[in-house]
């Protein structure tokens, strides 16, 4: 059977990369005593797949893992959260796990944008770069790989951005299905002043991440981004916790 | 939950791997330092991924943490990029759990396990802005201790040492910690703690000793400075081994070098190969019981999650419970996808049996390790491993499905010849003519063999504690000889070629066998700017021969200069129980080429089984 799981990474685990984190997950699952399902051969694995890898230096309250599953064994889906967060480190938490239909097409292949909270040391900072991005028409970052360089503009890339949680949390509701589990109450303080919250376009062809913002408007500062969400479909996304 | 990190993001982020330096790995031990008497950071001198994959630090971590008074924490020799930082920006050496500078601590324990390390321990104690020197030391300053192989002959850096703990630390450490506690309470004096700490059984305190030349600069005395002291040092070895294990071992985020659950299972060697310091300085040979091993082995997979276990000893075929543990591992564990790795392992039928089963045949390789060449040098050597025993194993190996071999060989051993040395490239090729005599279809493709070679370097309390060492110019050319040796033979295509570094080697035998006139140059390298020396890419032989030369110091005195058995060694006043007497007879066989038996055929009453109530049991 397969899982979907959400889980937050935060604090000092900002400092973990993706590989390190699978490894994580794998001796998780293993103490855990979850019914993992493993590839055939000499060197099996245990079968997991992560929405979108999260870049050291990012915390996140919205991260997706992808399993497969032998079975629950005794246990509901709601009680293996608890087990599992039993023998985690207090910053890697599983906060939903939902079994999936067997067709349903991989998280990694799903995600089409992401939701992310970058916080400054002051508020002059989040409000200059809410103030860059209204005022400009298009905002032009140039991405160079080995064999070509493309222009993207970011000003269609980031279909929201806002120095204020109200209004981005309200600008949201109106293009996104969202989750109403109230994460980032949970998680980080919303009246914080000194942030912006932004929605980019995410995908495995074109990858919007929020530096690429800072990149173009110049000014080095800095700035801690973490991941509130990741959301699938286009036009009107939704959050890949709801269904 | 909320600990806050010694180190600013911004730096996290600018170094390589910032994981190293975060602490709060799984199996972490986190305790209230209101409720704490006694703070003990463990270090080991080299990078975390190295010093993460130490058994023996597990083991004292979780003894110490036993202790409700005292809290043990870790730190590790923080890589060049994080040096450079810590050093310009002033920023104390921390210690991974509570992140709090190493220089509030009051022990800090030091496991020396290679001698190329030796600058890296001077790095952590500058990092962590403790005085290098002992006799710099004030009360507030921790205690430094040194522990680990290199403590038997802890000569070169006594000058940076309070004290040196000698042999396995499951025994007295107690005592120490006891008597500490129970100074600190009163009016401290750390001269007189060193002191009354000199006492315990096993503990030397090298400013408590004096040592003293003769005109041709070998050692003429070597006294206590007061009269209670003993004369000899006496290792430690833990005659229970049941009594301290980590079964909830940590767990690191980053991928280490040992990076799997780690079962040891028995301490000590039957075998006595002449070369070998861990042979020796290990015994008695104890064994864990199997029960215990296998309660252990759950245990340590379910608080880790680890999807390798590993049996480690200095010889695991010797083991009496080997095969019992390897196939109740197997039965156990592998249907929960547990990999076993054995290394230590000699090729017989019953390692191949085992390793078909839980290696992919054409991915690993086997490995032997004849040590030398030809069967009078393995004689010299005492390894008691022939020609046909090696044929017959690779030939098993390649019927099998194995076609890739290792071979570890050692160059410039005592009484070597060119002879020798053509006849590791000679074994080489039998072994390629070997694996070709299997009929074309059965065969696995090409075979592949790599022939490794290490440079001899002479250990304290080994029977060739006594001989020269090669030089620096002596192995090169040796390594050359070898190479083109091997391009003569027919299958040289098969037969691939590794060896040591000649300058490195050199410098490991100056400190393994040096007194301590070798403190200085080392300090002096350490000043020059040598560091992480036995990483290729760090070590810097010009800088080392700088060192030497400010200090008048010939490395050849300690390295190729042959000593007279009535010597007295910088390492004599430890006594390991293994006698000197014996060590002569065994040197004395080495030079007739005459093989002794190993412990478990017949006892050579090398002196070790004193330790032991009613002797050896085998």
């Amino acid at each position: 059977m397969k899982a979907r799981l959400r889980f937050v990474k935060l604090g000092e685990m900002q400092y973990i990369g993706h590989l390190d984190l699978m490894r994580y997950f794998q001796k998780l699952f293993r103490r855990s005593g979850l019914d993992m399902s493993y590839s055939k051969g000499f060197n099996p694995h245990q079968i997991m797949s992560f929405a979108s890898p999260l870049g050291v230096g990012l915390t996140s309250i919205g991260e997706y893992l992808d399993i497969s599953l032998e079975s629950l064994g005794e246990y509901t889906v709601n009680e293996w959260i608890d087990i599992i967060n039993a023998h985690s480190n207090g910053l890697v938490l599983v906060t939903e796990f939902i079994i999936i239909p067997e067709d349903t097409k991989p998280s990694m292949s799903l995600l089409s944008a992401a939701s992310y909270r970058i916080s400054f040391d002051d508020k002059k900072s989040a409000e200059d770069v809410e103030e860059f991005f209204d005022r400009s028409e298009t905002i032009i970052y140039i991405k160079e790989t080995k064999k070509s360089k493309i222009e993207i503009d970011l000003k269609k890339e980031i279909p929201v951005l806002s120095a204020d949680y109200g209004v981005f949390e309200n600008t949201l509701s109106k293009i996104c299905i969202i989750n109403n589990r109230d994460y980032e109450k949970k998680y980080i303080d919303t009246e914080n002043k000194n942030c912006i919250y932004m929605l980019c376009k995410a995908g495995s062809v074109l990858n919007i991440k929020p530096e690429m913002l800072f990149d173009v408007y110049g000014k080095t500062m800095e700035y801690q981004i973490m991941r509130l969400d990741m959301f699938s479909g286009e036009n009107n996304y939704v959050s890949m916790s709801v269904g | 939950m909320d600990r806050k990190l010694a180190l600013e993001r911004n730096i996290l982020m600018s170094v390589e791997k910032p994981a190293r330096y975060i602490g709060n790995e799984i199996n972490m031990v986190k305790k209230d330092l209101n409720d704490i008497d006694i703070r003990f950071c463990m270090c080991f001198p080299d990078v975390y991924e190295i010093g993460m994959s130490h058994l023996g630090i597990q083991i004292l971590y979780d003894m110490f943490n036993k202790r409700d008074d005292t809290y043990c924490e870790r730190v590790y020799s923080p890589w060049k990029d994080l040096d450079e930082i810590m050093r310009r920006e002033n920023i104390p050496l921390f210690a991974l759990e509570s992140q709090q500078p190493v220089k509030d601590f009051d022990f800090l324990g030091i496991t020396l396990q290679y001698e190329m390390c030796y600058t890296n321990v001077l790095q952590v104690l500058d990092l962590s802005q403790i005085p290098l020197f002992a006799d710099d030391r004030g009360n507030d300053d921790p205690i430094v201790i040194g522990g680990g192989p290199c403590s038997y002959n802890p000569e070169p850096l006594a000058e940076f040492f309070d004290i040196f703990y000698i042999g396995e630390g499951e025994t007295v450490y107690d005592e120490l910690l006891d008597l500490y506690k129970d100074m600190r309470n009163k009016d401290y004096d750390r001269h007189e703690f060193l002191r009354k700490a000199a006492m315990i059984e096993g503990l030397y305190v090298p400013s408590l000793y004096n040592v003293e030349y003769d005109e041709n600069g070998l050692i003429s005395s070597f006294e206590p400075v007061y009269e209670e002291l003993p004369h000899k040092i006496r290792k430690q070895v833990a005659t229970d081994l049941s009594e301290y294990y980590p079964k909830n071992p940590l767990v690191p985020y980053i991928k280490v070098t040992q990076d799997r659950a780690v079962l040891e299972i028995m301490r000590g060697c039957i075998r006595g190969c002449r070369f070998c310091q861990a042979g020796m300085i290990y015994r008695p040979l104890r064994e864990r019981d199997a029960d215990y091993l296998k309660s252990l082995a759950k245990d340590m997979l379910a608080s880790t999650g680890y999807e390798e276990i590993s049996l480690s000893s200095l010889s695991s075929s010797d083991c009496s419970c080997i095969k019992e543990m390897v196939y109740y591992l197997i039965d156990e564990f592998s249907d929960k996808k547990v990999n076993i790795s054995l290394p230590s392992l000699r090729i017989d039928a019953f390692s191949l049996d085992v390793m078909s089963k839980v290696q992919d045949i054409r991915k690993s390789s086997l490995t032997f390790a004849p040590e030398a060449g030809s069967q009078r040098m393995r004689d010299v050597i005492n390894k008691g491993l022939t020609e046909e025993i090696i044929l017959d194993g690779a030939m098993d190996a390649f019927k099998s499905g194995w076609n890739r071999v290792k071979l570890y060989f050692m160059l410039g051993l005592p009484t070597e010849t060119y002879d020798d040395i053509e006849d590791i490239a000679k074994l080489a090729e039998s072994i390629a003519e070997e694996y070709y005599t299997i009929p074309k279809e059965e065969r696995n493709g090409k075979v592949n063999i790599v022939v490794s070679t290490s440079l001899f370097v002479p250990k304290p309390f080994t029977p060739f504690q006594w001989v020269s060492m090669n030089k620096a110019e002596e192995f090169t050319d040796k390594k050359g000889f070898l190479m083109s040796k091997i391009k003569e033979q027919l299958n040289q295509k098969s037969i691939k070629y590794n060896c040591h570094d000649s300058e490195v080697s050199v410098l490991e035998g100056v400190f393994a066998r040096g007194d301590r006139r070798c403190g200085k140059v080392l300090y002096s390298a350490y000043k020059n700017g040598c560091i992480f020396d036995s990483w290729s890419e760090f070590f810097d032989a010009g800088k080392w021969d700088k060192a030497f030369l400010e200090n008048d110091i010939d490395p050849l005195f300690y390295t190729a200069r042959e000593r007279s058995t009535d010597e007295i060694l910088p390492w004599d006043f430890i006594d390991i129980g293994v006698t000197k007497e014996f060590l002569i007879r065994e040197y004395e066989n080495a030079k007739k080429a005459v093989v002794t038996p190993n412990c478990r055929e017949k006892c050579s009453g090398c002196g070790a089984s004193s330790y032991l109530k009613g002797g050896c049991r085998f």
